[in-house]
């Protein structure tokens, strides 16, 4: 062989389409968060639609060219050739007339659901037909390329970019938002304790129990009926109250978030926590039953988690702020499907801390002397209508505490910055819940940082 | 063996055509087709066969390889004073004639490249040159990163990084990024970047001085083919022609050519060889000019 003709490998020579950046991609928190936002609110993505549609542009460009010179150069079939013929005028097709129109409706957010987008193929589809004067077998499935335009592609912090499922989504969004909540909020722990010698030992409060019955420090013996265990069998009732009245509408955090963003975006992710646990338990039923009351002229109760799920990321923001008749749906809720059951019940209250319409009806209990002093000598400058509010609030919690039946827990949710904790409305709140439980301050872009903090910390 | 038989033959038709044989050339066969196909796409995407694309534009490429939009039937020639030649090594088996003529015409381009007064051939060289530069730089600093430090994400960001630092370069845009000199002194592969800079600057720099020289080597290729064509019987013309597809189906190749043959026909021209012609262009346009754009349009008409 002379030496002017070489053969060359692998060894001598690289692929140059080899993809390395194909390693495992990493979805951070701050990711899944803004995903929820523009799942929610289609009109924020739209940069990463006219992105999707530049991207097929320009596949279409390289396409059309690759076969163009494929057709001059390369020996082809009769039937391929024919094919790829077809291909090209699809191609050029998008490229001229759908693409440029696709783009121009996608800026206008006229382009925004699948039913949009099958609509807008069909149609050019049959344009297609006109403009060429017959059916191009190939149209549909080039043509279909579009419906890539309602997916949502996130970067990660290499750059990799990816079409995330929403699953995996919410699974980043229970567990370190979840869990980060979980640790602020006054939840009693689910598992209860009882004497039992099989299961996991509890070994602080089984000798706990024995030095009681022994009446020694340290205790001389530990016997069978000194042992606790975690029940497992234990089953709690959660009540999400979410308020969805016009207040909540309002931007108070960066970036452009409500305050019904916030409170979605924390009842989503305590949903998510507890339907993480709930999986990770693997028992026959969900020691988490979980309910949804929205704060609307007449509350009802959501029961199925897929309505749930879809009210919470379709929920808008109006009408008056009802929480007494939200909290009162609740217990008759609980009262009328839980009579013969003593299961503990979660209310977790997620408000901006401004209720403005009295409960008409009778709430069970007493009011609270104290607070009434409380308001009658300090406010002037809340609303009477929120303070008498407020009062049947704290009255009603307090019947709820000190209820025999069953455990009844409140948490109670404020949406608002940290400078709100200095305001006037939040001492009130505070003193409202002084006994019952304390309110606990959500800024969602605090959380934000704090649930990438964990994140990153877990991962090393 | 069919190659070096059709090699040889080819080398003393074109002692016959021209009368010289060009003698700093390459032929390279791929001994894997798929190998070819990414770079065929990789070439005629990036320019040469080294340069180091992004990994967008590899996403993109592979999309098309997918889809089998691959114009593989065509072989690579890079036009530098070292003619190159690449093509799958399937092309091996085909008949010793077709192999043959396709020789032919890439002997006839290298040595056009040899003897050209055009500035074309030496810029792509000192391209090429860059781009192995880069190309070497690149791996050897990332694969110690990659394999040594276990940072898998490196090659991609790298990668990325010289492509869009050649882009930037391209358009006149580098000043987008400027490290501040210090940063030699902070690591090793902050030197390596800056280093990337410097190179993907002086190659755009040569870029930007490259002519369009294009339809005379491929005209010039094609009309040798032609010509070399036209001494073989016809059975064997009828038998070779469907492989030649590519080296006869460019569309610069035929023009290119046909507008040697009506430079041929000036009276400036007259007694010289077409070989003689070629050499003596520098660019494109001196191959054109002659003719006014209504009169080239009448011409090509004629020629359709």
């Amino acid at each position: 062989m002379p030496h002017r003709i070489r053969w060359l490998t692998r060894a001598h020579y690289q692929d140059p389409l080899v993809d390395y950046g194909s390693t495992e991609f990493i979805l951070q928190f701050q990711d899944a968060a803004t995903l929820l936002q523009q799942w929610r609110n289609p009109q924020l993505g739209r940069s990463s639609r006219e992105g999707t549609i530049l991207a097929l542009a320009s596949n279409a460009r390289l396409a059309s060219a690759n076969i163009r010179e494929m057709i001059q150069t390369t020996l082809l079939s009769g039937e391929r050739e024919e094919e790829l013929i077809e291909q090209l005028m699809v191609y050029r097709f998008l490229l001229e007339r759908t693409l440029p129109e696709a783009l121009e409706l996608v800026n206008e957010d006229k382009l925004l659901t699948s039913e949009d987008i099958l609509k807008f193929i069909q149609k050019h589809i049959k344009l297609m037909q006109e403009t060429y004067g017959r059916t191009l077998e190939k149209a549909l499935s080039i043509m279909n390329q579009l419906e890539e335009i309602t997916d949502i592609e996130v970067r990660d912090q290499f750059g990799r970019k990816q079409k995330v499922q929403r699953s995996d989504v919410l699974d980043i969004i229970g567990r370190t938002l979840g869990s980060f909540l979980m640790r602020q909020a006054t939840f009693r722990p689910v598992d209860d304790v009882e004497s039992r010698p099989r299961g996991r030992v509890l070994a602080k409060k089984t000798y706990r129990a024995a030095m009681m019955r022994s009446g020694h420090i340290p205790p001389e013996d530990i016997v069978e009926q000194d042992i606790r265990v975690v029940n497992k069998d234990r089953l709690s009732l959660v009540y999400f109250i979410v308020d969805v009245s016009q207040s909540m509408g309002k931007q108070v955090y960066s970036g452009g978030l409500t305050r019904l963003d916030g409170a979605l975006l924390t009842s989503l992710g305590l949903f998510y926590y507890f339907n993480l646990t709930n999986r990770r338990k693997r028992r026959e039923f969900d020691s988490f039953q979980m309910h949804l009351v929205p704060v609307v002229e007449l509350p009802y109760v959501i029961e199925d988690k897929k309505k749930l799920e879809d009210f919470l990321f379709g929920a808008e923001a109006r009408g008056k702020t009802r929480l007494v008749h939200a909290l009162n749906t609740v217990v008759r809720h609980v009262k009328e499907n839980h009579k013969d059951n003593d299961y503990d019940v979660q209310i977790i209250m997620l408000t901006d801390g401004r209720p403005n319409v009295p409960f008409e009806g009778k709430i069970p209990g007493f009011v609270d002397q104290y607070l009434k002093k409380y308001f009658r000598d300090e406010s002037s400058s809340t609303n009477t209508d929120s303070i008498e509010c407020m009062m049947q609030l704290n009255q009603y919690f307090n019947f709820l505490r000190l209820s025999k039946d069953r455990e009844w827990n409140v948490s109670y949710f404020l949406m608002a910055r940290e400078k709100f904790r200095g305001s006037k409305l939040f001492r009130d709140t505070e003193e409202m819940l002084r006994g019952i439980t304390r309110p606990i301050l959500i800024d969602p872009t605090k959380v934000d940082q704090l649930g990438a903090k964990i994140i990153r910390e877990t991962m090393r | 063996m069919s190659v070096e038989d059709a090699y040889l033959k080819a080398r003393e038709v074109i002692k016959n055509l021209i009368g010289l044989t060009p003698e700093d050339y390459q032929i390279n066969f791929f001994q894997d087709d798929t190998l070819f196909d990414s770079v065929i796409l990789q070439t005629l995407n990036a320019g040469t066969p080294n340069a180091v694309i992004s990994s967008n534009e590899v996403n993109l490429l592979k999309e098309v390889l997918e889809h089998d939009y691959v114009p593989n039937g065509r072989e690579l020639v890079f036009l530098g004073r070292k003619c190159r030649l690449y093509l799958p090594g399937s092309r091996s088996t085909l008949p010793e004639e077709a192999l043959t003529a396709k020789f032919v015409q890439f002997l006839a381009m290298s040595a056009l490249c040899e003897e050209t007064k055009s500035d074309l051939p030496d810029i792509n060289d000192r391209i090429f040159k860059y781009d192995a530069i880069i190309r070497e730089l690149f791996s050897n600093n990332v694969y110690e990163l990659v394999k040594e430090r276990g940072f898998p994400w490196a090659w991609q960001y790298f990668q990325d990084f010289v492509a869009s630092m050649r882009l930037l370069a391209k358009y006149d845009l580098a000043d987008y990024y400027v490290p501040p000199a210090t940063m030699r002194e902070t690591s090793v592969f902050y030197n390596f970047l800056l280093e990337i800079k410097e190179i993907t600057l002086k190659r755009a720099k040569t870029e930007r001085r490259a002519p369009i020289w294009e339809l005379v080597p491929y005209g010039f290729g094609t009309l040798v083919l032609r010509e070399y064509l036209t001494t073989l019987d016809e059975s064997t013309q009828e038998k070779i022609k469907p492989y030649l597809k590519s080296n006869l189906g460019l569309a610069y190749g035929e023009i290119g050519a046909e507008f040697l043959r009506w430079n041929s026909e000036l009276d400036e021209n007259e007694g010289k060889t077409f070989f003689e012609i070629a050499v003596a262009l520098q660019n494109d346009y001196e191959l054109v000019k002659h003719w006014s754009r209504g009169e080239t349009k009448k011409r090509m008409e004629i020629l359709r």
